[in-house]
């Protein structure tokens, strides 16, 4: 079913059958009807185009004729308009290539006369400063195409004429005038060092992209906006060019890793593995300032630099014992509690058997009057209810104060009261293992023999060395007392 | 196949020369084919130019041609166009754009600011040859598709296609043959 006759009205009303229009896709088209199609069990209103180009039949539904921006071939005066526009010095070509994509896009489909003018001149400027990537060359084969059928059809031309009428004004031969203006003769210009050009019986290296590697030949020289271009010419979505990118990429990466790794980095990370244990704490994870992007190795390093020297915090190790690992810790800690107590021990069996030696000086007569004396001083050990009750000519009620190797020395003293002197010799052995053990565990083990004071305002970094002398300090008071 | 006609004098070895030169730029076969006579009809009303689309339409050649053939005629004359919104501008040749007959003239070659014969002959050839093959202008002034009034038509003697016309050519030869 056809209907055909001028009286129908397509799209907004300004298209009827027999006219000419543009088909921004197909170029000038001539309208022969409306049709009525079958399709999908549909009824569809079709408008039938044939292509003046080679009669092809092209077929649009009548509800779109708009959408795809079909339009009436442009008036004389329109063209003419054109024309001034063209011969008129274009302006700075848009060089952010995904605006241009965008907005030649946009023009090409619903742009008519004016949005396929602005095209084709867009394009034309940015190639007399680079070459153009090969989808923006068919974008301005096509815009050509277009323009150069709708002057011919406007004006009644044959196409070639039209087309060397177009190139005079982006061209301007010699002597051109437009409206009694000269016109500026086209200069030379070689867009880039790019231009691929090869005739068929050189080798095929195009398609490796060489030809886009080129260097200028001499005499010609590449305009500085090329220069600038170049680096977002890289970006350009384009098959070839992304490849080439790729390779470039793919080399640099290759070319960094050959290069030999400074000092300091190494350096750094050797320091940074220092702070591990530190780095991993949450407590300064949860005080370092929101947004830092630092790496926790070196953020707990830079902190525990930067703060006053207040002493290790919970679970803070000394520099002298960077290496211990979590289980380890676990170990030193509990050797430190052994060693201290050890030392308290040994502290009051050094006591005892001062008090000890003090009356074995003396008369043994002075010496009896003053045995309850020194059960009021084992009272001060922790179980001195137990010593309270064993009668005062015993001296064993020191005997559940001691441990391990003070235990011994202390039960030979309770047993043989003759040998005391012996006695507070052989107590006096492990107080000075007591002070060797530390060594083991370094400074750790030192501190907590310290007294409370001095634990508290110890320097959690300094080196083990210095800290030795007021670990041994500590016994040497006591000793006195 | 492309077939060159003469329509005037022209050396052997400009012909050969012509001939090669557009082999190489399309890959397929070009021959000289013959001799014919400029139609009195296409002469201007000045006597001074011919018309080329009058010269064309009018000539009388008895060249068998295929379905793929173009042929060329070359001439020596000064041709000449209908005048355009721009005024009348130099012309070279005209080819029918997508169809298969173009005059080349060897007008003005060899002078000041021109090329040789030959090599003028031959890029001039083989741009209306491209036109043939619905190839439009290229930026490219090293194409020999750039217009031939401009600066780089002289200034690249070679007969050689950028990358995007040569494929086009391809396409449309193929089509053509196909």
């Amino acid at each position: 079913m056809a209907h055909k006759g001028p009286e129908i009205q397509i799209g907004d009303g300004s298209l009827h059958v027999g006219d000419r229009v543009v088909y921004p896709n197909q170029g000038i088209c001539k309208i022969t009807g409306v049709e009525v199609k079958q399709i999908a069990g549909r009824d569809w209103e079709m408008v039938t185009l044939s292509r003046e180009e080679d009669g092809a039949t092209v077929m649009v539904p009548r509800s779109k004729v708009m959408e795809i921006g079909l339009r009436k071939v442009a008036s004389v005066e329109a063209i003419d308009t054109m024309f001034d526009q063209l011969a008129a010095p274009s302006d700075d070509p848009q060089l952010d290539w995904k605006v241009r994509h965008r907005e030649n896009a946009d023009r090409m489909t619903g742009g008519g006369l004016q949005g396929t003018l602005d095209v084709l001149k867009g394009l034309h400027a940015l190639s007399q400063v680079r070459p153009l990537p090969q989808k923006e060359r068919e974008l301005y084969d096509n815009a050509r195409h277009l323009l150069v059928g709708e002057i011919a059809a406007a004006m009644n031309i044959p196409l070639h004429v039209a087309e060397d009428n177009l190139d005079y004004a982006l061209f301007p031969p010699p002597g051109m005038k437009r409206k009694g203006m000269a016109l500026k003769p086209a200069a030379l210009t070689v867009p880039g060092a790019a231009a691929a050009l090869r005739s068929r019986e050189e080798d095929d290296d195009e398609d490796l992209g060489l030809e886009e590697e080129r260097t200028p030949a001499a005499g010609e020289t590449e305009p500085a906006d090329a220069v600038a271009a170049d680096e977002e010419e890289t970006e350009i979505a384009d098959r070839s060019e992304t490849k080439d990118l790729v390779r470039q990429r793919v080399m640099r990466v290759a070319a960094q890793a050959d290069e030999p790794e400074p000092l300091d980095e190494l350096a750094a990370e050797a320091l940074e593995a220092t702070h591990e244990d530190e780095a991993a704490r949450p407590t300064r994870v949860a005080h370092e300032p929101p947004g830092s992007t630092r790496p926790e190795a070196k953020r707990g390093a830079r902190k525990s630099s930067a703060r006053p020297k207040v002493g290790p915090g919970q679970g803070e190790e000394p520099k002298g014992a960077p290496e211990a690992s979590a289980g380890s810790k676990d170990v030193a800690k509990g050797a430190r509690q052994a060693s201290g107590l050890a030392k308290a021990i040994a502290a009051k069996a050094l006591e005892a058997a001062a008090k000890a030696i003090a009356p074995a000086s003396k008369h043994p007569e002075e010496h009896a009057a003053e045995k309850p004396a020194v059960v009021k001083l084992a009272a001060h050990a922790p179980d001195k209810h137990a010593a309270e009750k064993r009668p005062p000519e015993k001296p064993a009620a020191l005997k559940p104060v001691a441990h391990a190797p003070e235990k011994h020395a202390e039960r030979q003293a309770a047993a043989h009261p003759e040998s005391r002197v012996q006695g507070t010799a052989a107590a006096q052995k492990p107080a000075a293992a007591s002070k060797k053990a530390p060594a083991k565990a370094k400074p750790a083990a030192a501190k907590k023999a310290a007294s409370p004071k001095a634990e508290s305002h110890a320097a959690p970094r300094k080196p083990a060395a210095e800290k030795k002398p007021a670990a041994k300090k500590a016994p040497a008071r006591k000793a006195k007392r | 196949m492309i077939r060159l006609v003469t329509l005037g004098e022209f050396p052997e070895e400009v012909l050969d020369h012509v001939a090669r030169r557009v082999n190489a730029a399309y890959g397929i076969g070009c021959e000289i084919e013959g001799e014919a006579e400029l139609p009195d009809g296409a002469l201007s009303d000045d006597q001074t130019t011919y018309d080329a689309v009058k010269l064309l339409d009018e000539i009388e050649d008895e060249t068998q041609l295929f379905a793929d053939d173009k042929v060329v005629y070359l001439t020596t004359a000064p041709l000449a166009t209908a005048e355009g919104p721009m005024g009348k501008g130099p012309v070279t040749g005209y080819p029918q754009f997508g169809g298969g007959k173009a005059v080349v003239t060897s007008h003005g070659l060899g002078g000041k600011g021109e090329l040789a014969l030959d090599a003028g002959l031959a890029k001039r050839t083989a741009h209306h040859v491209g036109h043939l093959w619905e190839l439009h202008h290229c930026f490219d002034a090293r194409c020999s598709m750039h217009p031939e009034w401009a600066p780089g038509f002289t200034q690249y003697p070679e007969v050689v296609l950028c990358l995007y016309d040569r494929d086009k050519s391809e396409r449309k030869i193929k089509v053509g043959q196909s």
